[in-house]
């Protein structure tokens, strides 16, 4: 008869082997904590300085990229870590393979609550795991209580975030200068027709054009509106109220240009690389409205009170832009061919210059559908022979804008664009 | 029994199968692990068949085990006109002192410890059917009286596998009862030399007896009971039944690349052949439990002459032993 099967050392066994599976567990469970902070500490150190450096588009597909391997690293590690949780049915043969008991342990275990109990030679099994049970110890089958590589890989990684949070103020660009003088032209803006072209900008291979004027929100769903919110949200909290300008001083870098610099003239704008050219230009005014000729040359209106080159005021969105008595989209008082000193009305306060409002021009701007305008009165004479019938081809087609926004620090800028030169005005 | 009783138990069986392979070994030049392999199955009361080319030692292998071991020893040469009884026995009518005519049953030549068929498949079907009978049964029954056989009982097989003319492919049900399919090469240059040099001298070499004559037929049933003994955990049943499974084309275990080449995957025999097999192995490595490995050590003889190769494996020159490692392989990364 076999002898009885000695229960305290297979309850001490199954105590050590619960000993192993909960220090194991724990240290592949921190193992994965780690190395998803690690993951998720270098995206967002990735995401905050590609906030702070790099233009709308690239932040969206960076954010996208990132949100897809973030979850991707989550899914993977998440897998890994079920394949490798021992469960209490693995845990005895995981001890046997990484100990070399040779399927001792699993053996007199699973016999156990069998009727091997009686087998002859499972005393002699007990006995064996009795006499190696200290070869296989928590501390000994796992000995690393905290995963260092996984542990050091995190904190490297919420370093080298916190380093780029530190860094952020050093990451924002010189804030804008603005060259005040010289006609509109000479700064890249036209106005022709009956709009008003407030900037060209240039768009470089690659990327899109960025522009003063953004797209209404009504235009992109919310989805796609996120990538860009999250980063004005990193810019305002990293670069606090001076965001926008620096908003504006990144938008001049994207240009390729200097601050401070001084865009070249619209016409040689014009010639360079004409593919890749945008236009913004204001909305056009209600017909309540009767703009005045800009700088193109076209003869003045009889209905213009003040003559050529009235320029057109409207009412603006915000309170502080309406000026004087005038009405919604009609002249302001005091428009003429002089500059008017209240063509934007007062300066907004810098939060409000933040927000979006309508610029109340009132100019012609080169556009589909343009063309000269009819006679006053008369019958209008037969049209002079085309000199250059080759260049209605290359004629432009624009688009029209319909917000734009002018902060403060363009605010000289364009009340300099859009000043009326006049006759008054000086040469 | 005691952890010290079980341990000497152990101990005597190591002694006794060491002892045994040194005797065969004296005579048995190289073969190391065929004879490894036919003993196994000797103690786990399996049948072996040995397929090799003529004159390699298949013979001298099963005569000297039989000599090692002390048992009575049986050899039939199988040809095509042999008739069952030639290999179980028959009735004949002997007269007694009185005058009497009575039948008398006369013991072929089954009737012995270790059997040895030489070149089973020269003889018809009847006549194979009749051994396999005898092996699986441990008896023959004749004219409606069956006679048990003596245990120990082993038969070792031979196929010859370059002379196929007027012979007869053993069936896939005979061939299953076999416990493992040993293949016996030809000898290396340097074992081919020492074969030369012992056969040929003034005194050949002889094996001298491990057991008593009187109790060698009962160590061995002890010894055969001891392997039964050994401990298999329920994960090793299902490692073997998955190592079976797998070779089962239906049952979608098996790799698609491998799935082709197999009509007929083994049967639950060859489970058991493993798990048998497995137990010797365990006891000649001391443990009183079966592990991977010593199911690994086994597989290829217990399950490559279980599995019916298709067409297209002849075609592409995939034999079963590659499959069998296929299946093996996959079992192993599975439990990495």
């Amino acid at each position: 008869m076999p002898e009885p099967t000695p229960a305290d050392a297979l309850e001490r066994m199954r105590r050590q082997v619960r000993a192993v599976r909960w220090r194991r567990n724990l240290h592949e469970l921190q193992r994965a904590l780690y190395h998803l902070i690690a993951g998720l500490g270098g995206a967002m150190t990735a995401l905050v300085v590609l906030a702070l450096r790099a233009g709308s588009g690239v932040f969206a597909l960076a954010t996208w990229t990132l949100a897809a391997a973030t979850l991707l690293l989550a899914g993977g590690l998440a897998r890994a870590l079920a394949r490798r949780w021992l469960s209490s049915e693995q845990a005895p043969l995981w001890i046997d393979r990484q100990t070399a008991l040779e399927g001792r342990l699993a053996t007199a275990l699973e016999l156990e609550g069998r009727d091997a109990r009686r087998a002859p030679f499972f005393p002699l099994l007990v006995d064996d795991n009795a006499r190696r049970i200290a070869a296989w110890r928590p501390e000994r089958v796992v000995p690393e209580g905290l995963p260092s590589g996984a542990f050091a890989g995190a904190l490297a990684a919420v370093g080298v975030f916190l380093l780029a949070l530190l860094l952020a103020p050093w990451l924002r660009p010189s804030a804008p200068a603005v060259a005040a003088g010289g006609d509109a032209a000479d700064r890249g803006m036209a106005i022709e027709g009956d709009r008003a072209i407030a900037r060209r900008v240039r768009a470089r291979a690659g990327r899109p054009p960025a522009t003063l004027v953004e797209p209404d929100d009504d235009d992109r769903s919310a989805l796609s509106r996120l990538p860009a919110e999250l980063q004005e949200r990193i810019r305002e909290e990293l670069w606090g109220e001076d965001r926008e300008r620096v908003h504006e001083a990144w938008e001049r870098a994207e240009r390729g240009a200097g601050p401070g610099a001084v865009s070249p003239p619209a016409d040689r704008l014009a010639d360079e690389r004409e593919q890749e050219e945008r236009w913004a230009v204001v909305r056009r005014p209600p017909p309540g409205a009767r703009p005045a000729r800009g700088e193109g040359g076209a003869a003045p209106t009889g209905d213009t009170p003040r003559g050529e080159g009235a320029a057109g005021r409207g009412a603006g969105e915000h309170p502080a832009e309406r000026g004087g008595e005038a009405g919604a989209h009609q002249a302001a008082a005091g428009a003429g061919t002089g500059t008017d000193p209240h063509l934007l009305g007062e300066a907004s306060a810098e939060r409000a210059a933040r927000e979006r409002f309508d610029l109340p021009l009132a100019a012609r701007v080169r556009a589909l559908g343009g063309g000269a305008a009819p006679p006053s009165s008369g019958e209008a004479p037969p049209p002079a022979p085309d000199a250059r019938p080759d260049l209605a081809a290359a004629q432009r087609r624009d688009a029209p804008v319909l917000k734009m926004r002018v902060p403060p620090g363009y605010e000289a800028a364009v009340r300099a664009v859009f000043a009326h030169p006049g006759r008054e005005a000086p040469p | 029994m005691t952890p010290a009783l079980a341990e000497a138990a152990i101990r005597d069986f190591q002694e006794t199968f060491t002892a045994v392979r040194h005797e065969v070994g004296r005579v048995v030049v190289g073969h190391e692990h065929a004879i490894d392999i036919i003993l196994t199955a000797f103690f786990a009361g399996g049948h072996v068949l040995i397929e090799g080319v003529p004159g390699i030692g298949k013979t001298l292998i099963v005569r000297s085990l039989a000599e090692a071991l002390d048992l009575t020893f049986n050899r039939v040469q199988f040809t095509v006109d042999l008739m069952p009884a030639d290999i179980t026995g028959t009735r004949v009518i002997n007269e007694g002192a009185d005058g009497r005519r009575q039948f008398v049953f006369v013991p072929g030549p089954v009737f012995a410890h270790i059997l040895l068929a030489d070149e089973i498949n020269r003889a018809t079907p009847k006549t194979q059917a009749a051994l396999l009978e005898a092996m699986a049964e441990q008896q023959v029954t004749v004219a409606g009286t069956s006679y048990p056989l003596t245990p120990p009982f082993f038969v070792l097989a031979t196929l010859n596998p370059i002379e196929m003319e007027g012979t007869y492919q053993l069936p896939e049900a005979q061939l299953d009862r076999f416990l493992f399919k040993v293949l016996l090469d030809y000898p290396s240059g340097a074992e081919l030399e020492r074969i030369l040099g012992e056969t040929t001298a003034a005194e050949l070499p002889a094996v001298r007896p491990v057991l008593p004559r009187e109790t060698a037929a009962r160590r061995v049933e002890e010894l055969k009971h001891l392997v039964r003994q050994v401990l298999v955990a329920p994960h090793m049943e299902r490692h073997v039944a998955a190592l079976v499974r797998a070779t089962v084309p239906a049952s979608g275990e098996l790799p698609q690349a491998m799935a082709r080449y197999v009509s007929y995957g083994s049967s639950p025999r060859g489970g058991q052949a493993l798990i048998l097999g497995a137990k010797v192995m365990a006891l000649l490595a001391g443990r009183p439990h079966i592990t991977f490995e010593d199911v690994e050590r086994v597989a290829l003889p217990a399950l490559r002459h279980r599995l019916v190769m298709s067409y297209l494996a002849e075609a592409a020159g995939v034999d079963a032993a590659q499959v069998v490692q296929g299946v093996l392989a996959s079992a192993r990364q599975a439990r990495a």
